[in-house]
C-alpha cells in the first residue's frame, strides 16, 4: 500500500522540487554529505544537489519532474545534463584535482527506449573522453529507496494509516489541520513507543521527513504557501521534540532540520513572489470575501514580516526588504486581533516597525491589542471574549459570524472572559520600551484579568503541539504593580523556559511562534526582543 | 455488518449531550454561572493568590450513570432517551453543586471566614453578620452587587421574612448601611491599588 502512495505521490509530483527534500533527506540516510543544494539559477551549471558519497566520491544529482522521458524532452534538457557530466564540481568542500564525480539524472518516472539507447550509446565513449557516466534513478528506483528507509517507522495502526491517507488526499486549498498533522508526525516516529535503538533513530527522523512531502505535496500543488511553510515548521519542531527526548547529538538530525529549513524557506519564497506580484489580494467568491479578508491580510503582514525579521536574526540581507516595507505601510491598516491566536502576527509586525525606525507606531499596535484584551476579556464586557489562542481561525471566525454548530462545538462552551494567554507577554514588551504611563493608565483594567500560561513538561514538550504533561499556571497582576518590579522582571534574562534548541535557533523561535500560538509565554517574547536587538 | 448509520447516530448523541449540559446548568444556576475556562492540554495547573502562594489545582472527576437500555429496543424512542437525559442532568447537578460547596466551605474554613449559626434559624441579624464578615465589589454608582444566598427551599417563607426585616425596620437598615458604608470604603481602597506605583 505504501508503494502505491509514494507512486502516487512522485507521478503526481509536476516540479522537482516536489521531491528534492525528500530526495535530500534520502541521500542523507543512504550516508552522504549534502554539500549543496542549488537555487535553481544558471550558477548550477547542472547540478541541483553535490554530495559526498559515503566512500568519498563527490556525486552531483540533476533532478528531473518530466514522467516518462522521450527524444524531444531528452534533446530539451541535454544541455543540462551535459552540465551536470562536463562541468567539474567547483566547491570548496571537493578538491580541485579530484577525478572525475558521480553524475546522477533523476526523474519521477521512465526513459523511453530511445532515451535509454541515447545515454547507453554516451556512456559507452564517455571514459575514453575523462568524462564520468551517467547514472540514471527512475521512478521504480526511486519508489523502492523511499519505502526501504521508512523501515518499520510507516502508520502501523489502521487509525494512523487513516490519518495519513486522510491528510495525503486533502483538498490543498484549506488550512493544515495542525493538530492531525501533528498526531500523524508522532505516529511515524512512535513518539510514545519505547525509545528507538541508536542505529533507528536516523531512519526515524528521515522517514517522517520523507513522510511529511507526502503529506504536504497537496498544498505544494495548490500553492498554499502558509500552509507549506506551517507544515515543515511542524516537522522541524517534532524533530526537535523527538531528538531533545532522546538526547541525540546535533550531527543525528542537523541534515534534517536544514531540509525543514529548506522548506520553510521555500515556501516563504513562493508567498513573497505571489504576494508582492499582486495588487488585489482578494480571493474566490467575492459575496464571502469581505469576512475573511482582514484575517487573510492579518496573516500576510504577519508571514512576510515574520520573514524578514527571520532573515535579519540569521544576519542574512534582504533583497525583499522594501517591497514587504511597502506591503506592510499599504495593507497595516487591515490588521484584525480576531483572538489571542493573532498575537505572534502582531509581535511579528512590529518587531518589524521598530527595526524600520517605527518605534512610536510599533508601540501603539501592542497598546491597542493590549487595550483589546482587557476591554473584550474584563469580567464586564458584555461582548464576547478574545478566544485563547488554541482555538484555530477558522473556529474563531466561525463563531462571530455565527455558522457554529448550534451551540455544540467547543469555543461556543468556553468563557474567555477574566484570563488572558498573551497580556503578561504584551506588558512586559512595552515597559522593555519603558511605556510607564501608558501602562499605568490601563493597569486598573489590567489586574482585572490573570495572566494564564501554560507551562509544557518537560520543556521539550513545548515543541509538541499538545503536552500530555504540564500545567497550566493563572497569575493575578499585582495589586499595585511596583514599576521598578515590573520593569526587572520584564528585562530578566531568564530563558529557563525556553528549550535548550530553541536558545540556538532565535530566528527559527519566531516562525515557531507564528505556527505555535499557544506557545506565546513572557519567556520567548522576551528572548526574541532580546535577539532581534542585538 | 447491518446497516447503521453512524453519522446521523452521532449527531443524535450530540444533540443529547447539549441537552444534558442545558439540563445540568438549569438544574445546577448556581454552578452554571461560573464561567468554563479548558485547560487544552496537560494535567491540572495552578494560581497564585495575591500574597503570592502558589496553590494547586487538582482537577476533580465527576460522572454520574446513563441507564441506558442493556440491550437495544425498538420502541426506545428519542423522548425516552431525552427522559433519561434529563434524569442523568438531575444527578449530576446535584453532584456538582455539592462539589461547589464543598470547595466553597473548604476555601472559608482555610481563610476562617465561616459563621456557626449553631442551629438557630436564619435571621437578619445573622444575614449581617454573615455580610459583616464578607468582601463586597460594587458597580460604578457605589451600588453593592449583593452576593447569592442559596437556602433550602422549605425555608423560603422564613428567608423573604428576614429580607423584609432588613429593609424596613429602622435599626436594621441603620445597620446595613454601617457595614456597606464600611465595605464600599474597603473597596474604594482596593480599587485604589490598582494602579502601577514606583
Amino acid at each position: 500500500m505504501i508503494e502505491r502512495v509514494v507512486e502516487n505521490w512522485l507521478t503526481n509530483t509536476n516540479e522537482r522540487g516536489g521531491y528534492e527534500i525528500a530526495f535530500s533527506q534520502l541521500l542523507a540516510f543512504q550516508g552522504h554529505r549534502i554539500l549543496h543544494k542549488s537555487s535553481h539559477g544558471p550558477m548550477e551549471q547542472g547540478k541541483d544537489i553535490i554530495t559526498i558519497a559515503p566512500d568519498g566520491v563527490p556525486c552531483a544529482y540533476q533532478l528531473k519532474a518530466e514522467r516518462d522521458i522521450n527524444l524531444s524532452t531528452w534533446r530539451k534538457i541535454k544541455g543540462e545534463i551535459d552540465e551536470l557530466i562536463e562541468i567539474p564540481i567547483q566547491h570548496p568542500s571537493v578538491a580541485n584535482d579530484f577525478p572525475n564525480h558521480r553524475a546522477y539524472f533523476v526523474n519521477n518516472g521512465f526513459l523511453k527506449d530511445t532515451v535509454r539507447r541515447a545515454i547507453h550509446d554516451r556512456n559507452r565513449v564517455a571514459p575514453k573522453r575523462g568524462l564520468p557516466i551517467l547514472n540514471v534513478i527512475q521512478l521504480g528506483d526511486l519508489v523502492k529507496d523511499f519505502v526501504e528507509v521508512h523501515g518499520r517507522f510507516l502508520p502501523s495502526e489502521p487509525r494512523d494509516f487513516r490519518r495519513f491517507l486522510e491528510l495525503y488526499a486533502i483538498d490543498g486549498t484549506v488550512n493544515l489541520p495542525a493538530g492531525e498533522f501533528s498526531a500523524f508526525l508522532l505516529s511515524i516516529l512512535g513518539f510514545h513507543d519505547k525509545a528507538p535503538k541508536k542505529s533507528e533513530v536516523k531512519r526515524a527522523i528521515a522517514s517522517v521527513l520523507i513522510f511529511a512531502n507526502y503529506v504536504l505535496a497537496p498544498y505544494r500543488q495548490t500553492q498554499n504557501s502558509v500552509s507549506l511553510i506551517n507544515g515543515w515548521v511542524l516537522v522541524a519542531a517534532h524533530v526537535l521534540a523527538f531528538v531533545s527526548k532522546a538526547q541525540l547529538p546535533k550531527k543525528s538530525w542537523g541534515p534534517t532540520f536544514d531540509l525543514c529549513v529548506e522548506g520553510i524557506e521555500e515556501g516563504f519564497s513562493r508567498l513573497l513572489s505571489e504576494v508582492l506580484t499582486r495588487d488585489d489580494f482578494s480571493q474566490g467568491d467575492p459575496l464571502t470575501d469581505g469576512m475573511v479578508y482582514r484575517t487573510r491580510m492579518t496573516l500576510l503582514l504577519g508571514y512576510l514580516t515574520a520573514y524578514e525579521n527571520y532573515r535579519h536574526l540569521k544576519n542574512e540581507d534582504s533583497e525583499t526588504r522594501e517591497a514587504i516595507e511597502h506591503f506592510v505601510e499599504a495593507q497595516k491598516s487591515h490588521l484584525l486581533f480576531w483572538s489571542e491566536s493573532a498575537t505572534p502576527a502582531f509581535l511579528s509586525v512590529v518587531w518589524f516597525l521598530e527595526r524600520h525606525n517605527r518605534q512610536l507606531e510599533a508601540e501603539q499596535v501592542i497598546l491597542s491589542i493590549a487595550q483589546a484584551i482587557v476591554t473584550l476579556n474584563g469580567p464586564a464586557s458584555k461582548a464576547p471574549g478574545l478566544a485563547d489562542p488554541y482555538h484555530s481561525i477558522e473556529d474563531v471566525l466561525r463563531k462571530y459570524l455565527s455558522v457554529g454548530q448550534d451551540g455544540l462545538d467547543d469555543i461556543s462552551q468556553e468563557d474567555f472572559k477574566g484570563h488572558s494567554y498573551s497580556l503578561q507577554s504584551l506588558v512586559e514588551w512595552l515597559a522593555r520600551r519603558l511605556r510607564r504611563q501608558s501602562i499605568a493608565r490601563l493597569w486598573k483594567e489590567i489586574t482585572r484579568l490573570c495572566y494564564s500560561e501554560f507551562i509544557p513538561e518537560p520543556l521539550w514538550a513545548t515543541y509538541l503541539w499538545y503536552s500530555d504533561r504540564g500545567e497550566l499556571h493563572h497569575r493575578f497582576p499585582g495589586k499595585p504593580e511596583s514599576w521598578k518590579d515590573l520593569l526587572k522582571r520584564a528585562r530578566a534574562e531568564e530563558i529557563s523556559g525556553v528549550p535548550e534548541l530553541l536558545r540556538q535557533k532565535p530566528e527559527f523561535v519566531l516562525l515557531f511562534l507564528l505556527v505555535y500560538p499557544h506557545r506565546v509565554r513572557p519567556n520567548l517574547v522576551a528572548f526574541l526582543d532580546r535577539a532581534l536587538d542585538k | 455488518m447491518l446497516p447503521d448509520f453512524p453519522k446521523l447516530r452521532m449527531e443524535l448523541n450530540r444533540k443529547l449531550q447539549a441537552d444534558f449540559k442545558k439540563q445540568t446548568n438549569l438544574r445546577a444556576p448556581l454552578v452554571a454561572e461560573i464561567g468554563v475556562v479548558a485547560q487544552h492540554e496537560g494535567k491540572g495547573g495552578s494560581y497564585e493568590t495575591e500574597d503570592g502562594m502558589v496553590k494547586l489545582i487538582e482537577p476533580q472527576h465527576v460522572s454520574v450513570p446513563l441507564e441506558s437500555p442493556v440491550v437495544s429496543s425498538p420502541s426506545f424512542g428519542y423522548d425516552d432517551a431525552l427522559r433519561m437525559v434529563h434524569e442523568a442532568a438531575e444527578k449530576m447537578a446535584r453532584e456538582q453543586t455539592r462539589m461547589l460547596f464543598a470547595k466553597v466551605h473548604e476555601a472559608v474554613e482555610e481563610v476562617g471566614n465561616s459563621l456557626d449559626a449553631q442551629g438557630q434559624p436564619l435571621r437578619a441579624e445573622l444575614i449581617l453578620e454573615m455580610w459583616e464578615r464578607m468582601q463586597f465589589d460594587f458597580d460604578e454608582l457605589g451600588k453593592p452587587k449583593m452576593p447569592t444566598l442559596v437556602f433550602n427551599p422549605v425555608q423560603r417563607s422564613n428567608v423573604v421574612e428576614q429580607f423584609r426585616r432588613l429593609k424596613n425596620e429602622p435599626q436594621l437598615r441603620m445597620r446595613e448601611e454601617e457595614i456597606m458604608n464600611r465595605k464600599r470604603l474597603d473597596w474604594y481602597d482596593r480599587e485604589s491599588r490598582r494602579k502601577l506605583v514606583d
